[in-house]
Protein backbone atom coordinates (compact mmCIF):
# COMPACT_ATOMS: atom_id res chain seq x y z
CA UNK A 1 0.00 0.00 0.00
CA UNK A 2 1.45 3.64 -1.06
CA UNK A 3 2.10 5.84 1.94
CA UNK A 4 -0.05 8.70 0.57
CA UNK A 5 1.07 10.71 3.97
CA UNK A 6 4.24 11.54 2.48
CA UNK A 7 6.06 14.73 3.49
CA UNK A 8 4.37 17.27 0.88
CA UNK A 9 0.80 15.93 1.95
CA UNK A 10 1.47 16.65 5.45
CA UNK A 11 3.43 20.19 4.88
CA UNK A 12 1.07 21.57 2.37
CA UNK A 13 -2.22 20.04 4.73
CA UNK A 14 -0.64 21.71 8.06
CA UNK A 15 1.22 24.71 6.63
CA UNK A 16 -0.91 25.56 2.94
CA UNK A 17 0.94 28.23 0.95
CA UNK A 18 -2.34 29.42 -0.54
CA UNK A 19 -4.57 29.08 2.99
CA UNK A 20 -6.51 32.17 3.80
CA UNK A 21 -8.89 34.70 2.43
CA UNK A 22 -7.84 37.78 -0.28
CA UNK A 23 -8.47 40.95 0.36
CA UNK A 24 -10.75 42.26 -2.32
CA UNK A 25 -11.85 38.66 -4.19
CA UNK A 26 -13.74 38.83 -7.56
CA UNK A 27 -14.77 35.18 -7.55
CA UNK A 28 -15.64 32.94 -4.71
CA UNK A 29 -16.58 28.92 -4.50
CA UNK A 30 -18.00 27.13 -1.73
CA UNK A 31 -18.86 23.32 -1.25
CA UNK A 32 -18.55 19.99 0.83
CA UNK A 33 -18.71 16.54 0.91
CA UNK A 34 -21.91 15.43 2.43
CA UNK A 35 -20.73 12.00 3.39
CA UNK A 36 -17.31 12.72 5.04
CA UNK A 37 -18.31 16.71 5.96
CA UNK A 38 -15.17 17.68 4.22
CA UNK A 39 -15.64 21.74 3.04
CA UNK A 40 -13.92 23.93 1.01
CA UNK A 41 -14.34 27.32 -0.09
CA UNK A 42 -12.05 29.27 -2.59
CA UNK A 43 -11.55 33.12 -3.23
CA UNK A 44 -10.31 34.29 -6.51
CA UNK A 45 -9.10 37.58 -8.23
CA UNK A 46 -9.57 36.99 -11.79
CA UNK A 47 -8.24 40.09 -13.85
CA UNK A 48 -8.82 39.92 -17.52
CA UNK A 49 -9.55 36.38 -17.66
CA UNK A 50 -6.44 35.30 -15.60
CA UNK A 51 -6.17 34.42 -12.22
CA UNK A 52 -3.96 36.71 -10.81
CA UNK A 53 -4.54 35.41 -6.60
CA UNK A 54 -6.10 32.59 -5.41
CA UNK A 55 -6.91 31.61 -1.70
CA UNK A 56 -8.93 28.34 -0.06
CA UNK A 57 -9.63 27.69 3.21
CA UNK A 58 -10.25 23.98 4.00
CA UNK A 59 -12.36 22.00 7.02
CA UNK A 60 -11.20 19.14 5.75
CA UNK A 61 -8.87 16.10 5.63
CA UNK A 62 -5.05 16.17 4.69
CA UNK A 63 -5.59 14.84 1.20
CA UNK A 64 -7.99 17.30 0.40
CA UNK A 65 -5.98 20.07 2.18
CA UNK A 66 -3.13 19.63 0.16
CA UNK A 67 -4.83 18.84 -3.19
CA UNK A 68 -6.45 22.29 -2.68
CA UNK A 69 -3.15 24.04 -1.70
CA UNK A 70 -1.42 22.38 -4.76
CA UNK A 71 -4.38 23.59 -7.24
CA UNK A 72 -3.87 26.66 -6.04
CA UNK A 73 -0.48 26.98 -6.85
CA UNK A 74 -0.90 25.27 -10.46
CA UNK A 75 -3.93 27.99 -11.02
CA UNK A 76 -2.19 30.74 -9.97
CA UNK A 77 -1.06 32.92 -13.11
CA UNK A 78 -3.50 30.93 -15.49
CA UNK A 79 -6.06 31.82 -17.62
CA UNK A 80 -9.79 30.91 -15.14
CA UNK A 81 -10.34 28.48 -18.56
CA UNK A 82 -8.14 26.62 -16.82
CA UNK A 83 -10.06 25.44 -13.70
CA UNK A 84 -12.57 23.39 -16.51
CA UNK A 85 -9.97 21.93 -18.47
CA UNK A 86 -8.18 20.55 -15.31
CA UNK A 87 -8.76 16.68 -14.76
CA UNK A 88 -8.52 14.06 -12.06
CA UNK A 89 -5.63 12.74 -13.50
CA UNK A 90 -3.81 15.94 -12.99
CA UNK A 91 -4.91 15.90 -9.82
CA UNK A 92 -3.20 12.63 -8.98
CA UNK A 93 -0.17 14.09 -10.72
CA UNK A 94 -0.27 17.15 -8.59
CA UNK A 95 -0.18 14.89 -5.43
CA UNK A 96 2.41 12.08 -7.06
CA UNK A 97 0.53 9.33 -5.07
CA UNK A 98 -2.02 7.02 -6.27
CA UNK A 99 -5.55 7.14 -4.30
CA UNK A 100 -7.95 4.50 -3.48
CA UNK A 101 -11.60 5.60 -4.75
CA UNK A 102 -12.70 7.23 -1.10
CA UNK A 103 -9.64 8.82 -0.73
CA UNK A 104 -10.38 10.12 -4.78
CA UNK A 105 -13.10 12.20 -3.71
CA UNK A 106 -11.29 13.76 -1.02
CA UNK A 107 -8.52 14.93 -3.45
CA UNK A 108 -10.93 15.82 -6.19
CA UNK A 109 -13.24 18.13 -3.94
CA UNK A 110 -11.71 20.81 -4.07
CA UNK A 111 -11.42 20.72 -8.14
CA UNK A 112 -15.44 19.99 -8.19
CA UNK A 113 -15.95 23.01 -6.06
CA UNK A 114 -13.99 25.12 -8.17
CA UNK A 115 -15.59 23.42 -11.41
CA UNK A 116 -19.22 23.36 -9.64
CA UNK A 117 -19.90 26.80 -8.07
CA UNK A 118 -17.37 29.47 -9.04
CA UNK A 119 -19.57 32.47 -9.04
CA UNK A 120 -18.46 36.44 -9.47
CA UNK A 121 -19.05 38.24 -6.63
CA UNK B 1 -8.57 -15.76 24.52
CA UNK B 2 -11.70 -16.33 22.00
CA UNK B 3 -9.20 -14.99 18.58
CA UNK B 4 -8.36 -18.55 17.48
CA UNK B 5 -11.79 -18.80 17.08
CA UNK B 6 -11.20 -16.27 13.86
CA UNK B 7 -9.66 -17.63 10.98
CA UNK B 8 -9.46 -13.79 9.19
CA UNK B 9 -6.91 -13.55 12.27
CA UNK B 10 -4.70 -16.42 11.39
CA UNK B 11 -4.47 -15.21 7.47
CA UNK B 12 -3.76 -11.42 8.60
CA UNK B 13 -1.15 -12.05 11.44
CA UNK B 14 -0.65 -8.98 13.30
CA UNK B 15 -4.59 -7.47 12.23
CA UNK B 16 -6.20 -5.26 14.77
CA UNK B 17 -9.84 -5.62 14.26
CA UNK B 18 -11.41 -2.28 16.02
CA UNK B 19 -14.57 -2.29 13.96
CA UNK B 20 -16.94 -4.51 14.93
CA UNK B 21 -19.96 -2.29 15.33
CA UNK B 22 -19.67 -1.84 11.76
CA UNK B 23 -19.46 -5.44 10.64
CA UNK B 24 -18.01 -8.15 13.31
CA UNK B 25 -15.15 -11.22 12.27
CA UNK B 26 -16.79 -14.39 11.14
CA UNK B 27 -16.15 -17.80 14.02
CA UNK B 28 -14.45 -20.56 11.59
CA UNK B 29 -17.83 -22.48 13.30
CA UNK B 30 -20.07 -19.92 10.95
CA UNK B 31 -17.96 -20.11 7.86
CA UNK B 32 -18.38 -24.25 8.08
CA UNK B 33 -21.82 -23.73 8.34
CA UNK B 34 -22.29 -21.58 5.22
CA UNK B 35 -19.90 -23.80 3.29
CA UNK B 36 -21.79 -27.10 4.48
CA UNK B 37 -24.88 -25.55 3.33
CA UNK B 38 -23.85 -24.80 0.46
CA UNK B 39 -21.82 -27.96 -0.34
CA UNK B 40 -24.29 -30.07 0.94
CA UNK B 41 -27.59 -28.97 2.09
CA UNK B 42 -28.13 -26.08 0.22
CA UNK B 43 -32.16 -26.21 -1.63
CA UNK B 44 -35.13 -24.22 -2.21
CA UNK B 45 -36.87 -23.37 1.19
CA UNK B 46 -40.48 -23.83 1.99
CA UNK B 47 -41.23 -24.98 -1.97
CA UNK B 48 -40.44 -28.61 -2.26
CA UNK B 49 -40.82 -31.79 -1.48
CA UNK B 50 -38.14 -33.68 -2.12
CA UNK B 51 -35.53 -34.35 0.89
CA UNK B 52 -33.36 -31.87 0.34
CA UNK B 53 -36.35 -29.04 0.09
CA UNK B 54 -37.31 -30.35 3.06
CA UNK B 55 -34.43 -30.43 4.33
CA UNK B 56 -33.97 -26.55 3.92
CA UNK B 57 -37.40 -25.52 5.33
CA UNK B 58 -36.48 -26.97 8.20
CA UNK B 59 -33.60 -25.78 8.47
CA UNK B 60 -35.11 -21.96 8.12
CA UNK B 61 -37.13 -22.78 10.92
CA UNK B 62 -34.35 -23.78 13.04
CA UNK B 63 -33.01 -20.78 12.74
CA UNK B 64 -36.13 -18.88 13.84
CA UNK B 65 -36.32 -21.12 16.70
CA UNK B 66 -32.54 -20.82 17.69
CA UNK B 67 -33.55 -16.93 17.59
CA UNK B 68 -36.63 -17.35 19.36
CA UNK B 69 -34.19 -19.41 21.77
CA UNK B 70 -31.47 -16.74 22.16
CA UNK B 71 -33.98 -13.62 22.52
CA UNK B 72 -36.12 -15.78 25.08
CA UNK B 73 -39.03 -14.78 22.68
CA UNK B 74 -41.65 -16.80 20.75
CA UNK B 75 -40.64 -18.02 17.44
CA UNK B 76 -43.78 -16.51 15.89
CA UNK B 77 -42.38 -13.29 16.98
CA UNK B 78 -39.72 -13.75 14.91
CA UNK B 79 -39.42 -12.37 11.25
CA UNK B 80 -35.98 -13.54 9.34
CA UNK B 81 -35.12 -10.23 7.41
CA UNK B 82 -32.38 -9.68 4.55
CA UNK B 83 -31.10 -7.14 7.14
CA UNK B 84 -31.88 -4.47 9.93
CA UNK B 85 -32.39 -1.69 7.97
CA UNK B 86 -34.78 -3.78 5.84
CA UNK B 87 -36.62 -4.55 9.36
CA UNK B 88 -36.57 -0.55 9.72
CA UNK B 89 -38.14 -0.24 6.24
CA UNK B 90 -40.67 -3.64 6.63
CA UNK B 91 -41.75 -1.61 9.87
CA UNK B 92 -42.73 1.44 8.58
CA UNK B 93 -44.34 0.23 5.70
CA UNK B 94 -46.51 -2.02 7.75
CA UNK B 95 -47.18 1.09 9.76
CA UNK B 96 -48.12 3.23 6.92
CA UNK B 97 -52.18 2.18 6.91
CA UNK B 98 -52.53 2.93 10.57
CA UNK B 99 -50.70 7.00 10.06
CA UNK B 100 -52.79 9.71 9.79
CA UNK B 101 -52.07 13.72 8.84
CA UNK B 102 -51.09 15.10 11.51
CA UNK B 103 -49.77 12.10 13.36
CA UNK B 104 -46.53 12.23 15.33
CA UNK B 105 -43.29 10.24 15.26
CA UNK B 106 -40.84 10.45 17.72
CA UNK B 107 -37.11 9.91 17.27
CA UNK B 108 -33.95 10.74 19.07
CA UNK B 109 -30.67 12.49 17.91
CA UNK B 110 -28.87 9.68 18.45
CA UNK B 111 -30.28 7.40 15.95
CA UNK B 112 -29.09 5.76 12.68
CA UNK B 113 -29.66 6.61 9.41
CA UNK B 114 -32.03 3.36 8.93
CA UNK B 115 -33.84 4.27 11.96
CA UNK B 116 -34.25 8.04 10.82
CA UNK B 117 -35.41 7.84 6.69
CA UNK B 118 -37.77 5.11 6.46
CA UNK B 119 -39.92 7.80 8.87
CA UNK B 120 -38.68 11.01 7.19
CA UNK B 121 -40.56 9.28 4.18
CA UNK B 122 -43.48 8.62 5.52
CA UNK B 123 -43.63 11.88 7.27
CA UNK B 124 -43.25 13.23 3.97
CA UNK B 125 -45.53 11.18 2.04
CA UNK B 126 -48.58 11.78 5.03
CA UNK B 127 -47.95 15.12 6.65
CA UNK B 128 -46.41 13.60 9.62
CA UNK B 129 -44.29 15.38 12.21
CA UNK B 130 -41.14 13.61 13.30
CA UNK B 131 -39.59 15.09 16.54
CA UNK B 132 -36.08 14.47 17.43
CA UNK B 133 -35.22 13.95 21.60
CA UNK B 134 -32.13 15.63 22.41
CA UNK B 135 -29.14 14.34 24.06
CA UNK B 136 -27.06 14.95 26.90
CA UNK B 137 -23.53 16.25 27.27
CA UNK B 138 -22.74 12.53 27.90
CA UNK B 139 -24.58 11.59 24.83
CA UNK B 140 -27.74 10.25 26.37
CA UNK B 141 -31.01 10.75 24.94
CA UNK B 142 -33.02 13.50 27.15
CA UNK B 143 -35.63 11.06 28.26
CA UNK B 144 -37.51 13.70 30.60
CA UNK B 145 -37.51 15.61 27.37
CA UNK B 146 -40.06 12.73 26.22
CA UNK B 147 -43.17 13.35 28.08
CA UNK B 148 -43.70 17.12 26.62
CA UNK B 149 -43.18 15.63 23.32
CA UNK B 150 -46.08 12.89 23.81
CA UNK B 151 -49.28 13.71 23.39
CA UNK B 152 -52.22 11.77 21.23
CA UNK B 153 -51.09 12.10 18.01
CA UNK B 154 -48.02 10.44 18.92
CA UNK B 155 -48.16 6.80 16.88
CA UNK B 156 -44.82 5.87 17.16
CA UNK B 157 -41.68 6.34 19.29
CA UNK B 158 -38.13 4.54 17.84
CA UNK B 159 -35.25 4.66 19.72
CA UNK B 160 -31.88 3.02 20.03
CA UNK B 161 -31.05 0.66 22.50
CA UNK B 162 -27.21 1.64 22.39
CA UNK B 163 -25.44 4.46 20.49
CA UNK B 164 -23.21 3.25 17.46
CA UNK B 165 -21.71 6.48 17.69
CA UNK B 166 -21.33 7.32 21.24
CA UNK B 167 -21.66 3.73 23.10
CA UNK B 168 -24.85 5.09 25.24
CA UNK B 169 -27.15 2.60 26.26
CA UNK B 170 -31.08 3.84 26.83
CA UNK B 171 -32.59 2.96 29.57
CA UNK B 172 -35.35 1.23 28.10
CA UNK B 173 -37.78 0.47 31.11
CA UNK B 174 -37.92 4.08 31.53
CA UNK B 175 -39.21 4.83 28.45
CA UNK B 176 -41.79 2.47 28.79
CA UNK B 177 -42.65 3.65 32.06
CA UNK B 178 -43.11 7.27 30.84
CA UNK B 179 -44.91 6.16 28.03
CA UNK B 180 -47.54 4.41 30.75
CA UNK B 181 -47.57 7.55 32.63
CA UNK B 182 -48.92 9.23 29.84
CA UNK B 183 -51.30 6.55 29.04
CA UNK B 184 -49.26 7.00 25.72
CA UNK B 185 -50.58 4.28 22.79
CA UNK B 186 -47.51 4.67 20.40
CA UNK B 187 -45.92 1.34 19.23
CA UNK B 188 -42.66 1.66 20.72
CA UNK B 189 -39.83 -0.02 18.49
CA UNK B 190 -36.00 -0.77 19.88
CA UNK B 191 -32.93 -0.62 17.29
CA UNK B 192 -30.86 -3.49 19.12
CA UNK B 193 -28.15 -3.95 16.21
CA UNK B 194 -25.62 -2.36 18.89
CA UNK B 195 -27.07 -4.12 22.02
CA UNK B 196 -27.60 -7.81 20.38
CA UNK B 197 -24.10 -8.73 19.82
CA UNK B 198 -22.81 -7.37 23.63
CA UNK B 199 -26.01 -8.24 26.05
CA UNK B 200 -27.93 -10.76 27.87
CA UNK B 201 -30.92 -9.71 25.98
CA UNK B 202 -35.00 -10.37 27.25
CA UNK B 203 -36.97 -9.19 24.49
CA UNK B 204 -40.51 -9.43 25.75
CA UNK B 205 -39.41 -7.83 29.19
CA UNK B 206 -37.48 -4.70 27.83
CA UNK B 207 -40.66 -2.55 27.12
CA UNK B 208 -40.95 -2.13 23.54
CA UNK B 209 -43.37 -3.49 21.14
CA UNK B 210 -40.38 -3.98 18.28
CA UNK B 211 -37.15 -4.53 18.49
CA UNK B 212 -34.75 -5.10 15.40
CA UNK B 213 -31.28 -6.75 15.38
CA UNK B 214 -28.21 -7.03 12.23
CA UNK B 215 -26.73 -10.33 12.31
CA UNK B 216 -23.56 -9.58 11.08
CA UNK B 217 -22.83 -7.31 13.65
CA UNK B 218 -23.65 -10.51 16.12
CA UNK B 219 -20.81 -12.85 14.13
CA UNK B 220 -23.25 -14.07 11.40
CA UNK B 221 -22.71 -13.73 8.07
CA UNK B 222 -23.98 -10.34 6.31
CA UNK B 223 -27.39 -10.84 4.64
CA UNK B 224 -29.60 -11.31 7.65
CA UNK B 225 -31.79 -9.39 10.05
CA UNK B 226 -34.02 -10.28 12.42
CA UNK B 227 -37.17 -8.34 13.39
CA UNK B 228 -38.96 -9.30 16.54
CA UNK B 229 -42.82 -8.21 17.16
CA UNK B 230 -45.31 -8.55 20.15
CA UNK B 231 -47.49 -11.03 18.40
CA UNK B 232 -50.46 -8.96 19.88
CA UNK B 233 -49.08 -6.43 16.98
CA UNK B 234 -47.24 -8.24 14.62
CA UNK B 235 -50.10 -10.38 13.76
CA UNK B 236 -51.95 -7.45 12.90
CA UNK B 237 -50.12 -5.44 10.14
CA UNK B 238 -50.19 -5.96 6.70
CA UNK B 239 -47.51 -7.30 4.13
CA UNK B 240 -45.93 -4.72 3.57
CA UNK B 241 -43.59 -6.52 1.07
CA UNK B 242 -45.86 -8.98 -0.82
CA UNK B 243 -44.00 -11.69 -2.73
CA UNK B 244 -43.35 -15.31 -3.22
CA UNK B 245 -44.05 -17.50 -0.14
CA UNK B 246 -46.27 -14.44 1.64
CA UNK B 247 -49.51 -15.66 0.62
CA UNK B 248 -51.34 -19.37 1.41
CA UNK B 249 -53.25 -18.12 -2.53
CA UNK B 250 -53.63 -16.03 -4.92
CA UNK B 251 -56.19 -15.97 -7.49
CA UNK B 252 -57.28 -13.59 -9.92
CA UNK B 253 -59.96 -12.23 -7.41
CA UNK B 254 -58.39 -13.56 -3.90
CA UNK B 255 -55.81 -13.25 -1.82
CA UNK B 256 -55.55 -15.17 1.23
CA UNK B 257 -52.04 -13.81 2.95
CA UNK B 258 -49.71 -16.20 5.28
CA UNK B 259 -50.05 -15.72 8.99
CA UNK B 260 -47.10 -13.45 10.42
CA UNK B 261 -44.37 -14.20 10.47
CA UNK B 262 -44.51 -15.74 7.24
CA UNK B 263 -46.17 -12.78 5.69
CA UNK B 264 -43.42 -11.00 6.00
CA UNK B 265 -40.88 -12.84 4.89
CA UNK B 266 -41.36 -12.86 0.47
CA UNK B 267 -38.91 -14.19 -1.70
CA UNK B 268 -36.37 -17.15 -1.77
CA UNK B 269 -34.42 -16.25 1.32
CA UNK B 270 -30.62 -16.31 2.60
CA UNK B 271 -30.47 -20.09 3.56
CA UNK B 272 -26.92 -20.15 4.05
CA UNK B 273 -26.61 -17.02 5.39
CA UNK B 274 -29.15 -17.75 8.18
CA UNK B 275 -27.51 -21.02 8.87
CA UNK B 276 -24.80 -19.14 9.80
CA UNK B 277 -26.76 -17.12 12.21
CA UNK B 278 -27.46 -20.22 13.63
CA UNK B 279 -24.24 -21.24 14.27
CA UNK B 280 -23.69 -17.89 15.74
CA UNK B 281 -25.94 -17.35 17.81
CA UNK B 282 -25.04 -21.20 19.37
CA UNK B 283 -21.43 -20.07 19.22
CA UNK B 284 -22.63 -16.77 21.61
CA UNK B 285 -24.93 -19.21 23.56
CA UNK B 286 -22.09 -21.25 24.37
CA UNK B 287 -19.69 -18.93 25.75
CA UNK B 288 -22.80 -17.01 27.78
CA UNK B 289 -23.85 -13.70 26.85
CA UNK B 290 -22.90 -12.38 30.85
CA UNK B 291 -19.34 -13.53 29.47
CA UNK B 292 -19.60 -11.95 26.42
CA UNK B 293 -20.81 -8.94 28.11
CA UNK B 294 -17.92 -8.99 30.95
CA UNK B 295 -15.29 -9.32 27.96
CA UNK B 296 -16.56 -5.80 26.41
CA UNK B 297 -17.03 -4.12 29.45
CA UNK B 298 -13.29 -5.12 30.27
CA UNK B 299 -11.71 -4.39 27.09
CA UNK B 300 -13.92 -0.85 26.56
CA UNK B 301 -12.65 0.17 30.40
CA UNK B 302 -9.43 -0.71 28.75
CA UNK B 303 -10.22 1.33 25.56
CA UNK B 304 -11.26 4.66 27.78
CA UNK B 305 -9.01 4.46 29.61
CA UNK B 306 -6.25 4.75 27.47
CA UNK B 307 -7.49 6.92 24.75
CA UNK B 308 -8.28 9.03 28.08
CA UNK B 309 -4.57 9.41 28.64
CA UNK B 310 -3.26 10.71 25.25
CA UNK B 311 -3.46 14.83 25.21
CA UNK B 312 -5.54 15.97 21.88
CA UNK B 313 -7.91 12.79 22.19
CA UNK B 314 -11.46 14.11 22.94
CA UNK B 315 -13.95 11.26 23.44
CA UNK B 316 -17.51 11.91 22.22
CA UNK B 317 -20.08 11.77 25.01
CA UNK B 318 -20.06 9.36 27.66
CA UNK B 319 -19.72 5.94 26.27
CA UNK B 320 -21.29 2.70 28.44
CA UNK B 321 -18.27 0.02 28.59
CA UNK B 322 -21.16 -2.65 28.08
CA UNK B 323 -21.40 -1.14 24.40
CA UNK B 324 -17.91 -1.55 23.59
CA UNK B 325 -18.22 1.49 21.18
CA UNK B 326 -16.01 4.70 21.96
CA UNK B 327 -15.62 7.63 19.46
CA UNK B 328 -13.21 10.00 19.39
CA UNK B 329 -11.61 12.92 17.56
CA UNK B 330 -7.96 14.07 17.77
CA UNK B 331 -6.94 17.79 17.61
CA UNK B 332 -5.96 19.30 14.26
CA UNK B 333 -5.96 15.95 12.63
CA UNK B 334 -9.08 14.72 10.55
CA UNK B 335 -10.60 11.47 11.36
CA UNK B 336 -9.82 9.86 7.67
CA UNK B 337 -6.11 10.80 8.22
CA UNK B 338 -6.51 9.30 11.31
CA UNK B 339 -8.50 5.65 10.06
CA UNK B 340 -6.20 5.87 7.10
CA UNK B 341 -3.05 5.92 8.80
CA UNK B 342 -3.90 3.36 11.55
CA UNK B 343 -5.40 1.30 8.42
CA UNK B 344 -1.56 1.15 7.88
CA UNK B 345 -0.33 -0.19 10.49
CA UNK B 346 -3.04 -2.62 10.67
CA UNK B 347 -5.12 -0.77 13.00
CA UNK B 348 -8.74 -1.21 11.94
CA UNK B 349 -11.39 1.12 12.97
CA UNK B 350 -14.31 3.17 11.39
CA UNK B 351 -14.08 7.34 10.09
CA UNK B 352 -16.75 9.16 9.06
CA UNK B 353 -20.26 10.01 10.67
CA UNK B 354 -20.95 6.41 11.11
CA UNK B 355 -24.56 7.00 9.68
CA UNK B 356 -25.42 9.11 12.06
CA UNK B 357 -25.30 12.41 10.96
CA UNK B 358 -27.77 14.03 12.85
CA UNK B 359 -25.81 13.22 15.71
CA UNK B 360 -22.45 15.31 14.17
CA UNK B 361 -24.61 17.95 13.71
CA UNK B 362 -25.66 18.26 16.97
CA UNK B 363 -21.84 17.37 18.18
CA UNK B 364 -20.75 20.02 15.69
CA UNK B 365 -18.18 18.11 13.98
CA UNK B 366 -18.18 16.69 10.40
CA UNK B 367 -16.54 13.34 11.56
CA UNK B 368 -15.27 11.12 13.94
CA UNK B 369 -12.83 8.19 14.35
CA UNK B 370 -14.62 5.09 16.28
CA UNK B 371 -13.04 2.47 17.59
CA UNK B 372 -15.41 -0.88 18.75
CA UNK B 373 -14.60 -4.29 20.70
CA UNK B 374 -15.40 -7.51 19.37
CA UNK B 375 -14.49 -11.22 20.96
CA UNK B 376 -11.43 -11.31 19.66
CA UNK B 377 -10.30 -8.16 21.12
CA UNK B 378 -7.36 -8.29 23.27
CA UNK B 379 -5.37 -5.78 26.00
CA UNK B 380 -2.68 -5.84 23.59
CA UNK B 381 -4.47 -4.61 20.71
CA UNK B 382 -6.14 -1.17 22.53
CA UNK B 383 -2.73 -0.92 23.73
CA UNK B 384 -1.62 -0.78 19.94
CA UNK B 385 -4.30 1.08 19.36
CA UNK B 386 -2.93 3.98 21.61
CA UNK B 387 0.69 3.64 20.34
CA UNK B 388 -0.25 4.18 16.87
CA UNK B 389 -2.43 7.47 17.57
CA UNK B 390 0.45 8.86 19.48
CA UNK B 391 2.88 8.01 16.70
CA UNK B 392 0.48 9.74 14.06
CA UNK B 393 -0.03 12.87 16.20
CA UNK B 394 3.82 12.84 16.18
CA UNK B 395 4.02 12.52 12.54
CA UNK B 396 1.90 15.33 11.69
CA UNK B 397 2.77 17.85 14.23
CA UNK B 398 6.59 17.09 14.03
Amino acid sequence: MPDIYQHQIISRSQRPEFGGKLESPSHKAVGSNLSCGDEVSWELLVTEGVITDIKHQCRACAVCTASADLLAESLKSQPVATIEHTTSQAIENLLGIPLSPIRLKCALLPLEVLTNSLKPL
Amino acid sequence: MYKSDFPLFSHHPGLIYLDSAATAQKPQVVIDAVTTTLTKHYGPVGRSLYPLGVQATEAYEHTRQVAANFFHALPQEIVLLSNATAAFNLLARSLEPTLQEGDEIILSDLEHHSNILPWKILAERHSLTLHFLPITAAGEIELEKLPSLLTERTKIISLTHCSNVVGTITDLSQVKKLLEQQGSRAIFIVDGCQSAPHFPLVLPELGCDFFIASGHKMYGPSGIGILWGRASILDTLPASLPGGGTVEGLRHDLVVWKESPARFEAGTPNLEGLVGYTAALTYLQGIGMDTVQSHTNHMATLLLQELGQIHGVSILGTPHPDSGIVAFTVDNIHAHDIAELLGQEQVCVRAGHHCAGPLHEQLGIPASCRASIGLYTEEADIYRLAENLKRIQERFHA
